[in-house]
């Protein structure tokens, strides 16, 4: 079944995202937010995954309870095998905010450096 | 516990327009949890361009899903809904031929005693209810397919590319469950979203000047229709309770001819002109309030000339007793009669008086003549006579 998903750029992105977000906090925002990909894209590429037995799905909380729920992803165990393959020797894809912090910048120094200030035009 | 709380976010018109019609893109079984799914995903953008975006692309994957997602079975499947579509078309065409078939041999029945009147009833049921019958199946059928695949995605996508083109457009764009109560009641929970307020949920409540006029100009429509119809099974009954007391003769089949024949022509021209119309301001709800407006009053002239016809046949014995002999009087008085005996009594006048002058000159150039000839021969014997005298007592000229 592996054989039908190709290892582009945006599946490794999403396969990684479910990989570091795991099944507690992977629903279809976050990983979004986490690959910094539209919905356009993250959406197909779930539902070829679950097509393809990689990962799969549920809501979130108790059925009976009214409101809008969040449907949570991971990877099955075919899938951590697949992910795990694929993503050998990738570096992070990581493209936005949320579940893991990004790196923090360099802070800037508090006390300006010493020399001549930039003049103003 | 009720989590709706969390989300304070509520959906503009067009971000809620697009998240129906993405999730319309889908197949059945998945739409309502895709709705749930991408309705939290809005919810939890911050901003209405992120929110507009974001709706976007669920379109775009609902597009990428749809396409992916074509196997032959589901092709075949929306190539079966439309062919049921148009068999169902075609079977009520079906039916209403055959109703045409029956009434054109029933009328041809009626007239066939009828020698001579010209009439040609089955024809005349065929243009004056046939056609314009025809023409509202394909009105119907037409506006159902393209309601069905061509406006929701034409309009959603228009309105996802003006706003990401950064366009805002001057009205959000049309609800696509549609203004024909008919249709919408056909699909009840097409494009309902799941917090709509309850007046957009409920089909059967117009709220704007086009959808109530049509409204009523579809509720004219039908009601003239039926009541041409009931005229018309009316007028039947009696022509054959006629058929039955009298000597079989009809003759109001031959006045119906005629003025269904005018009546059909005036819902065909109506009817074109109704299309031309809506076409001209280039709106759908307005060519159908056009059409139904003109399909009405063709409808409604059909059926007045037939219940004038109609009143007429029951004034029959008034007409007899009353408006017959006047107008056999105002005949007589002013039409033929008087014109032309006058025109006889000049015309012998003159003929007379012409007859009298010629007669007159004959006589005068008789009298003339036999003046004349009376003179030489008058003037011939006096010389004859002189010769002869002359002659007996041997004088001439001179000599005496």
């Amino acid at each position: 079944m592996s054989k039908r998903l190709r290892k582009t750029q945006t599946m490794l992105a999403v396969l990684q995202a479910l990989t570091v977000l795991g099944a507690e906090k992977a629903h279809g925002h976050a990983i979004i937010k986490w690959t910094g990909l539209q919905s356009g894209t993250v959406y197909p590429l779930l539902a070829r995954l679950e097509k393809a037995g990689m990962a799969d799905s549920a809501w979130d909380g108790d059925p009976s309870e009214r409101g809008i729920r969040r449907r949570l992803y991971w990877l099955t165990g075919d899938g951590r095998e697949f992910a795990r393959a694929a993503l050998e020797g990738v570096p992070s894809l990581y493209r936005g905010v949320g579940a893991t912090p990004a790196p923090a910048p360099a802070p800037r120094p508090a006390v300006p450096p010493s020399g001549p200030l930039p003049q103003e035009s | 516990m009720d989590r709706s709380g969390e989300f304070k976010t509520e959906l503009s018109k067009l971000e809620r327009a697009l998240l129906n019609g993405a999730v319309e893109l889908l197949p059945a079984e998945d739409r309502d949890r895709y709705r749930e799914e991408w309705e939290l995903d809005l919810m939890l953008e911050t901003g209405q361009a992120a929110r507009l975006r974001a709706a976007r692309s669920n379109y775009t994957a609902a597009v990428r899903m749809t396409a992916s997602a074509m196997t032959p079975r589901r092709i075949a499947k929306n190539v079966g809904s439309l062919l049921l579509t148009g068999l169902t078309v075609l079977g009520v065409w079906l039916v209403v031929g055959l109703f045409l078939t029956v009434t054109y041999w029933l009328g041809m029945l009626m007239t066939a005693p009828a020698p001579g009147s010209g009439a040609v009833p089955g024809l005349a049921f065929i243009l004056a209810f046939g056609l314009p019958v025809a023409v509202a199946l394909l009105a119907v059928a037409a506006n159902v397919l393209h309601a069905e695949f061509v406006r929701p995605e034409r309009q959603l996508r228009e309105a996802a590319d003006a706003l990401m083109s950064g366009a805002r457009p001057a009205s959000p764009p049309p609800p696509p469950d549609g203004w024909w109560p008919w249709y919408t009641q056909q699909r009840p929970a097409r494009f309902r979203g799941r917090t709509a307020p309850e007046d957009e949920q409920d089909p059967w409540k117009p709220d704007t000047l086009g959808e109530w006029s049509a409204f009523i100009a579809f509720l004219i429509g039908g009601l003239a229709v039926v009541l041409a119809y009931a005229g018309l099974l009316l007028v039947y009954a009696d022509q054959l309770f006629m058929l039955w007391i009298s000597d079989g003769r009809p003759f109001v089949v031959v006045q119906l001819d005629q003025s269904y024949v005018a009546g059909a022509v005036m819902s065909m021209c109506a009817l074109a002109l109704a299309v031309a119309l809506g076409g001209l301001v280039c709106s759908e709800a307005a060519a159908m309030v056009f059409t139904a407006l003109g399909y009405a009053l063709g409808q409604a002239f059909a059926l007045l000339l037939l219940l004038s016809r109609y009143a007429a046949r029951a004034c029959a014995p008034l007409h007899r007793k009353a408006v017959v002999p006047a107008r056999l009087w105002i005949d007589h008085a002013w039409r033929w009669e008087p014109w032309r005996a006058a025109y006889a009594t000049e015309q012998a006048f003159r003929q007379a008086r012409r007859a009298s002058w010629r007669a007159s000159r004959a006589s005068m150039l008789a009298e003339f003549d036999a003046h004349t000839l009376r003179r030489s021969y008058a003037r011939q014997a006096a010389t004859d006579i002189l010769t002869a005298t002359r002659a007996q007592t041997g004088t001439t000229r001179g000599d005496g």
